[in-house]
């Protein structure tokens, strides 16, 4: 293909058969494009409208990691079928947290609890808020010596600190499960 | 030979320039897909002989608790333990895969669908550098103070991710360093093997001309490929929990250990699929070829294969309805899980279409293809019970469960694989494996190992707990005929055992000493019987073109009951 391409990659690859061999300013160009994308992806969030700031944050990510997969990992000059494991992959991720997710995000239901997460949660983000009245916080105002350190099986012992409405074992009372 | 070789040199002189290999070059650094597949044959089969002897330890101690096993000593709870983890351990990730995927994946793949090596040789040959370094590593592992891990093979925390419940400092982190290192390996051959079927296939062969085998590797490699990302990723969480304190699955750290059981199942339940495949794409070779018919419904298992393998990623939490997952998923987890049943059931109602009506040879691999299916259908009819949430909360854990995965695992990792040795051997070696003693170790096989399992069915709905140590500890349990069915199942252990002394003689002694193959022994259509027996480093002396599919057999009109898929129509 071009010069440029062959002296930057050094060896002699049979082109052609794997495709257009770029050279470099098509990857830079491509780069730039990421770099205004990314300039939108900050600058959205900074207006304050919650839609524009979904969309900016996660759309504009979804957008740049299509991009970085296409051109620079090469998907756009692939056969059809390595998209299509790429998109049942992300499927399978999607399907993996809908699956986890009932029993791992909560730490509570109707007949189980785990105070020691529930005690961490509350802890950590009393810790990282620094109370209630902050609203503008960041990472340095965390303050690691806040965070309960709570011994192995001795959860128990942090019901007294727990500042919520406490019921014995350290957590509110789970709802009973009415009708079916 | 030679002259074999030294033609073949010339063809393809512009990749392989060196004439004169080096023992090193041939055998430590080679990148011939044959060589690969041979030494993850080895390693493989090496790891196998250490996985049945650990149960023959611990079979010894459930059918005469607190006597010396003989050649072993007394077994302790902790050597117990280890015993059992590493045997499930190894059997699973360092028998079935590497001899069913890599071995047979690396052999046939690049000989069947007609090319001279696989797309990457130096990643073929890094994927089993990794592995063999992760064998050593595992069985490193034993020797360290307090020796191997014990959580058994899946791991669970908390046991599993403070050495202060399960007293294995060095041990936990090294058995889970090398299962890590171990998926890289698999990783690295499976993205290999789908690059090389995608894009170095010969010239004429279509998509469904493709060997069933072949396809099934793939399948495979691609189910491994999709599920072992959130193994991986949890065990460098399980890593750094049991070396540097953090508490991702602890709950005393305020860690969760179903999540370590959600990663280890979404991974785990595909992985039976994975080994599965390759099972059935052998079985499928050596039906049709020793029933002279055409593969009944080449399309319905290629394409019950594929949703297999997306249903098995829907199943994963099967494994946990009494783990205290929340039961609303339970219902939908039994009804994926019963729904599986029904492609497998497909695949093996083609096979028996296949056998149906056909001139059947009862020949050593056939033998091993039928029983195959017979065992693994008890297999998979006793999954039945324990996919039902309601019946598995009684049969969890216990015996019955072990009975059932070993009914699918035998078949699968022993009965296919000697299948496909004794069917592939002459191609390996170019000498055929005695018949005679082929038939006596497939009957020394496949008795003794009903004699194993079926009487655990019986235990297990009794209650024995399979992480139970000593039985006789429980009133209930200590009963006389429990007893005896413990010690039948052990005895049955030990006559099959016994019985794998016979293949392995026959195996090395044929090596050297056995009957000269031509290059089509079966007279069988597939490429790999078109390259010389042993094929020389790149295969075939001229790259074959493909006509047709691979299952033509006693086609109407042809003047023999085979047409190799590489063979031209003649001319009318």
């Amino acid at each position: 293909m071009s010069q440029a391409a062959d002296a930057h990659h050094g060896h002699l690859n049979s082109a052609g058969e794997h495709g257009p061999h770029h050279p470099v300013s098509y990857y830079v160009k491509i780069w730039a494009l990421l770099l205004v994308l990314l300039v939108i992806s900050i600058a959205g969030p900074m207006l304050g409208n919650k839609v524009l700031t979904l969309v900016t944050a996660f759309g504009i990510a979804v957008v740049k990691a299509l991009i970085v997969a296409a051109f620079f990992m090469h998907l756009n000059i692939e056969k059809k079928f390595v998209w299509y494991m790429l998109l049942a992959m992300l499927l399978a991720v999607v399907m993996f947290f809908l699956g986890t997710a009932a029993d791992v995000m909560k730490y509570d239901g109707s007949h189980w609890t785990k105070p020691t997460s529930y005690l961490y949660t509350e802890e950590f983000k009393k810790a990282f808020s620094g109370g209630e009245e902050h609203e503008g916080h960041d990472a340095d105002e965390f303050d690691s010596k806040a965070l309960p350190n709570v011994p192995y099986g001795e959860t128990e012992s942090h019901k007294a600190q727990g500042s919520h409405k406490s019921e014995g074992h350290g957590l509110p009372a789970a709802e009973p499960r009415h009708g079916t | 030979m030679t002259t074999h070789a030294s033609a073949d040199h010339a063809h393809s002189a512009d990749d392989h320039g060196h004439h004169e290999l080096s023992f090193i070059q041939k055998y430590v650094f080679s990148t011939d897909h044959k060589v690969i597949g041979l030494q993850y044959f080895m390693t493989g089969v090496l790891m196998g002989v250490l996985g049945a002897l650990a149960s023959y330890v611990f079979r010894m101690q459930m059918a005469f608790p607190g006597h010396a096993v003989p050649g072993f000593g007394l077994v302790t709870p902790q050597i117990y333990n280890q015993m059992v983890t590493n045997h499930g351990t190894i059997m699973i990730f360092w028998f079935a895969m590497p001899v069913l995927i890599a071995a047979f994946g690396n052999y046939l793949i690049p000989l069947m669908i007609g090319c001279d090596d696989m797309v990457f040789p130096r990643l073929n040959r890094l994927s089993y550098q990794i592995f063999l370094f992760s064998a050593v590593l595992l069985i490193a592992s034993f020797f360290v103070p307090n020796g191997g891990f014990g959580g058994a093979w899946t791991s669970y925390p908390p046991l599993a991710s403070n050495p202060i419940y399960n007293q294995t400092p060095y041990g936990a982190p090294m058995w889970l360093a090398a299962v890590a290192l171990e998926f890289v390996a698999f990783l690295l051959g499976g993205i290999n093997f789908i690059t090389t079927l995608m894009n170095a296939r010969a010239p004429g062969m279509k998509m469904y001309d493709i060997p069933m085998v072949v396809w099934m590797i793939v399948i495979a490699s691609i189910l491994f490929m999709a599920s072992v990302g959130p193994l991986i990723a949890g065990a460098a969480m399980l890593f750094f929990d049991q070396t540097l304190g953090t508490g991702f699955f602890d709950p005393a750290r305020g860690g969760d250990p179903l999540l370590w059981e959600h990663l280890f199942w979404f991974f785990g339940h595909p992985e039976v699929y994975v080994v599965l495949l390759p099972a059935m794409g052998i079985v499928a070779e050596v039906l049709t070829v020793f029933a002279r018919k055409k593969l009944f419904a080449y399309r319905t298992v290629l394409w019950t294969a594929v949703a297999t393998g997306v249903l098995s990623f829907f199943v994963w939490a099967h494994h946990q309805f009494v783990a205290g997952i929340d039961p609303r998923m339970a219902n939908i987890f039994t009804v994926t899980t019963l729904l599986i049943s029904v492609p497998i059931t497909e695949m093996s109602f083609v096979y028996i279409g296949t056998l149906y009506g056909a001139s059947i040879q009862l020949s050593t691999p056939m033998l091993f293809a039928i029983a195959f299916i017979v065992e693994f259908l008890i297999g998979g009819v006793t999954g039945i019970f324990l996919g039902a949430s309601g019946a598995d909360i009684y049969f969890h854990d216990t015996y019955f469960v072990l009975a059932h995965f070993h009914y699918t695992f035998v078949p699968i990792a022993v009965i296919a694989v000697f299948a496909g040795v004794y069917y592939w051997f002459p191609k390996m070696f170019g000498r055929y494996m005695n018949d005679t003693w082929g038939r006596i170790h497939f009957w020394g096989t496949a008795v003794p190992f009903n004699g194993i399992f079926i009487p655990l069915f019986y235990t297990g709905m009794a209650g024995d707990h399979r992480r139970t140590f000593n039985h006789l500890n429980f009133p209930d349990l200590a009963r006389g005929d429990l007893i005896f069915w413990r010690e039948f199942s052990t005895v049955s252990l030990l006559i099959m055992l016994a019985f794998q002394v016979i293949f392995f003689v026959n195996f090395f002694y044929s090596m050297f000493r056995g009957k000269k193959a031509p290059a089509n022994p079966w007279n069988a259509n597939t490429f790999e019987w078109v390259a010389a027996s042993p094929p020389p480093h790149g295969n075939f002396v001229t790259l074959p073109h493909c006509y047709r599919g691979p299952y033509e057999y006693s086609v109407p009109g042809h003047s023999s009951d085979f047409w190799p898929q590489n063979e031209p129509a003649p001319k009318t």
